[in-house]
C-alpha cells in the first residue's frame, strides 16, 4: 500500500467521524474507496492512450513517407515556443503533485496556492499555444485543405499541419478540460471541502494532468524537433 | 473472507498513526532531470544519428525516459501497489501491438504492389500518389504549376 495513497479516513472508518459522510456504503473504508476511484482513473487514462496512439501512429505513417515535408515544414514552427511550453507544463506537473501532497497532508492554504498555480501555468501554455496558432492561421499554414502558404517549396506540407493542428488540438482541449476541473476543485478547496481524510477529486485530476503532460512530452520532439 | 481480511490488514486501524510521507524532495529532483531531459532532446534534434527512423527513435527514446519519470514519481507508481501499473503498461502493449501490426502491414505492401519511391530519402513499400505543394489554389486566380494537382487534390480532399 502506497504511503502517500493512505487518506486519513482509514482511522475514522464505523465511527461517527465528520468526514465519514464521503465514504459511500458499498465500500468498506476510505481507503478502500479511494484506491478503488484510483483504479478507475487509470482505466480512464488508459483509453486516454489509446486515443493519441492512433494519432501518434498516423503522424509515423506520414512522416516516415514524407520525411523531406515534415522537416521543411517543421521549420515554420517556433522552437523556443515549444521549449518554453513544455517547461511550462512540466512546472505545472509540479504545482499539481504538491496541491495533491499538500491536500494529504492537510496544509490546505498550500493546496490552494497550488492549484491557483497549476490553473494559472495550464493558462499560460494556452496563451503561448494561441500566438503560435494565430501566426500559422495569418500565414496560411493550415490543416487538409485549408493549407494556403504560398512559400511551400516541397510537397505534401500541409500533412504535417494537418497532424500538427489535430495532434495539437486534441491535446488543447484536454488542457482546457482540466482547467475547468481545476477550476471546481479550487471552489471546492475554498469550501473546506478536501483534507486528508478526503482528496480524491485532487488526487485523481492530478494524475489526469500529468497524463496530459506526458503525452505533451512526446508531442514536442515530433512536432517541433524533426530532424 | 480473505478479501475483506487482506484488505483490512493493509489499512490503518483505529488510532494509529497515518503516515504520510513528504516527497516534495522526489519532485524537485524529478521536475529538475525532467528539464535536463528537455535540453537533451533539444540538443540531441541537432545531430543527426544516421537515419531519419533512428533520429526519431531517439527522441522517442528520451521522450519515454520523461513519460516514465513522470509515471512513476509525478502519478505515485513508485510507491504504490502493482495494480495500477498494470493497468497502465497493458495500454502499452496494446499500443505497441497496434503499431507493429500496422508497420508490418504498411512496410510489407511493397511485396504485393511493388512501386518506386516518388520522393528521396522514402523507403520503398506502400506509395502514395505525388502530392501537391497547395491543397488550395492561391488566390487572384493566379494558377500556379501546381494548379492542376491542386485541384484534384482538393476535390479529394472534399469527398
Amino acid at each position: 500500500m502506497s504511503d502517500i495513497a493512505i487518506p486519513a479516513g482509514g482511522q475514522a472508518h464505523a465511527h461517527a467521524s465528520p468526514h465519514s459522510r464521503h465514504l459511500q456504503h458499498h465500500f468498506h473504508n476510505s481507503a478502500q474507496q479511494f484506491e478503488a476511484s484510483k483504479i478507475g482513473m487509470w482505466l480512464f487514462l488508459v483509453t486516454e492512450i489509446l486515443l493519441f496512439s492512433g494519432l501518434f501512429l498516423a503522424y509515423f505513417m506520414l512522416q516516415t513517407r514524407h520525411p523531406q515535408a515534415f522537416i521543411e515544414a517543421h521549420h515554420h514552427l517556433d522552437r523556443s515556443l515549444g521549449v518554453l511550453n513544455t517547461l511550462v507544463l512540466l512546472v505545472s506537473s509540479f504545482t499539481m503533485v504538491m496541491a495533491v501532497q499538500s491536500a494529504a497532508l492537510n496544509r490546505i492554504k498550500a493546496t490552494l496556492i497550488y492549484l491557483y498555480a497549476t490553473f494559472g501555468l495550464g493558462g499560460v501554455f494556452l496563451f503561448v499555444k494561441y500566438i503560435e496558432y494565430s501566426h500559422k492561421f495569418h500565414d496560411g499554414l493550415l490543416l487538409g485543405n485549408l493549407f494556403s502558404y504560398k512559400g511551400a517549396n516541397v510537397p505534401g506540407e500541409y500533412l504535417f499541419f494537418s497532424m500538427y493542428f489535430v495532434m495539437t488540438g486534441i491535446h488543447g482541449i484536454h488542457i482546457i478540460v482540466g482547467m475547468g476541473v481545476i477550476a471546481y476543485l479550487i471552489w471546492r478547496t475554498h469550501q473546506r471541502v478536501f483534507s486528508s481524510a478526503y482528496y480524491t477529486p485532487i488526487d485523481l485530476t492530478g494524475l489526469y494532468w500529468h497524463l496530459v503532460d506526458l503525452i505533451w512530452i512526446f508531442l514536442f520532439p515530433l512536432l517541433y524537433l524533426v530532424s | 473472507m480473505s478479501v475483506e481480511n487482506e484488505a483490512m490488514e493493509s489499512i490503518p486501524h483505529h488510532g494509529e498513526e497515518v503516515h504520510t510521507h513528504n516527497h516534495t524532495k522526489w519532485y524537485v529532483a524529478n521536475i529538475l532531470a525532467l528539464f535536463v531531459l528537455t535540453g537533451i532532446t533539444v540538443l540531441a534534434a541537432g545531430i543527426n544519428f544516421g537515419s531519419n527512423t533512428v533520429n526519431l527513435m531517439i527522441a522517442m527514446a528520451i521522450a519515454t525516459v520523461k513519460a516514465g519519470l513522470v509515471a512513476l514519481i509525478f502519478m505515485h507508481l513508485l510507491w504504490e501497489k502493482g495494480m495500477n501499473a498494470v493497468i497502465f503498461l497493458s495500454s502499452l502493449f496494446f499500443v505497441a501491438l497496434f503499431m507493429s501490426f500496422t508497420f508490418f502491414d504498411v512496410e510489407t505492401r511493397a511485396k504485393i504492389e511493388p512501386a518506386t519511391p516518388s520522393e528521396p530519402g522514402v523507403s520503398a513499400g506502400y506509395q502514395p500518389a505525388p502530392l501537391p505543394l497547395y491543397v488550395v489554389a492561391p488566390k487572384g486566380g493566379a494558377a500556379s504549376e501546381h494548379g492542376e494537382a491542386a485541384k484534384a487534390a482538393g476535390g479529394q480532399a472534399a469527398h
